[in-house]
């Protein structure tokens, strides 16, 4: 959570640019792991990212503080943009159009997870999961919130939001491992 | 797994992107309240006058109408009453009745009046012509 965040929000509901900027710098980079971690290019990320932060700037009276932080409205944003995005593009990756060699990555990761290879082949596998996991999994562990952020950005509860992590890392490793085939 | 996660951490936005993204949207004007609020009443209006029209339609089609015309038309339409118009008509007979009866009434009058002076006037004719006559008797004599 930002430093005097509520003072940002506060100057920002009232027209404030620089307020504004001061959340965009802060928050920015992990919207933008959230959305490129579940569409296919960065350019799709950078248009869904600029839509999330303009709704978020023009409808920035509708924000409530209610405990949470301003990630968890920020992330709401961003998860219904992506599914817009997808509902209107039809761009979902099937598991038939995912090279094999990607479903075989072996247990040697750790060695070869520096080059942006590793990196390409994890993001592919992430978005073969089911969106809430996909969702759980890059807010917990990219983006560093915690349990009770990411059960209010999700709308579900805490423990909801374990169960999912438990489900979705058990899922992530075994494509990871190529144990089991996913069914789409 | 979750170690193998965090290195997507080094994921960033190209730092030219965001410069431009941040300048057009903190150019773009913000939406207020206010407008959003009266957006809002208007909706609602759109909605309670959708809403009524929709009450009014199925009222008609209810037969609503003609259970308004039964209790409402003698006070308010009582020319599409039968029965006021039968009684306007009877009452309508009626004068036309007196009337009649009071023309023939004072013309009867004057009928007599005029009958009396016509025979006034045959009287009067007729002693002028036993006058005349009594006249002429009286010359041949």
């Amino acid at each position: 959570m930002l430093e005097d965040e509520k003072q940002y929000i506060k100057g920002a509901k009232a027209g404030n640019k620089e307020a504004f900027g001061a959340l965009y710098d802060h928050y920015l980079p992990k919207i933008y792991r959230f959305i490129f971690l579940k569409v296919s290019s960065a350019a799709e990320a950078e248009d869904l990212t600029h839509e999330v932060f303009l709704s978020a700037w023009q409808n920035l009276h509708r924000y409530r503080y209610e405990g949470f932080p301003f990630s968890s409205w920020l992330y709401q944003i961003a998860k219904n943009a992506t599914i817009d995005f997808y509902r209107t593009s039809k761009k979902h990756i099937q598991i038939e159009n995912v090279n094999e060699e990607l479903i075989k990555i072996n247990a040697t990761y750790p060695e070869k997870l520096d080059t942006t290879l590793e990196l390409e082949k994890l993001k592919k596998i992430i978005t073969l999961l089911k969106p809430d996991y996909q969702d759980v999994l890059i807010m917990k562990f990219v983006d560093d919130l915690s349990h009770e952020e990411i059960a209010a950005a999700l709308n579900k509860s805490e423990g909801a939001v374990r169960l999912i992590q438990h489900r979705a890392l058990k899922e992530l490793k075994s494509i990871y491992d190529g144990t089991i085939t996913h069914e789409a | 797994m979750e170690q193998l996660l965090t290195k997507l951490k080094t994921i960033e936005p190209n730092k030219e992107y965001q410069e431009r993204s941040r300048s057009l949207i903190l150019s773009s004007p913000q939406t207020t309240l206010y407008p959003r609020l009266a957006g809002h009443f208007l909706h609602a209006l759109q909605f309670s006058a959708a809403f009524g029209m929709a009450a009014v339609i199925i009222f008609l089609l209810s037969g609503g109408a003609e259970s308004v015309n039964r209790a409402l038309s003698p006070a308010l339409l009582s020319g599409l009453d039968q029965n006021s118009i039968d009684q306007e008509a009877q009452k309508l007979e009626f004068q036309l009745q007196f009337s009649q009866a009071e023309y023939y009434a004072n013309s009867a009058e004057k009928i007599e009046v005029a009958l009396k002076e016509t025979s006034d006037e045959l009287k009067n004719a007729g002693n002028r012509h036993e006058q005349l006559n009594e006249l002429l008797q009286d010359l041949t004599l």
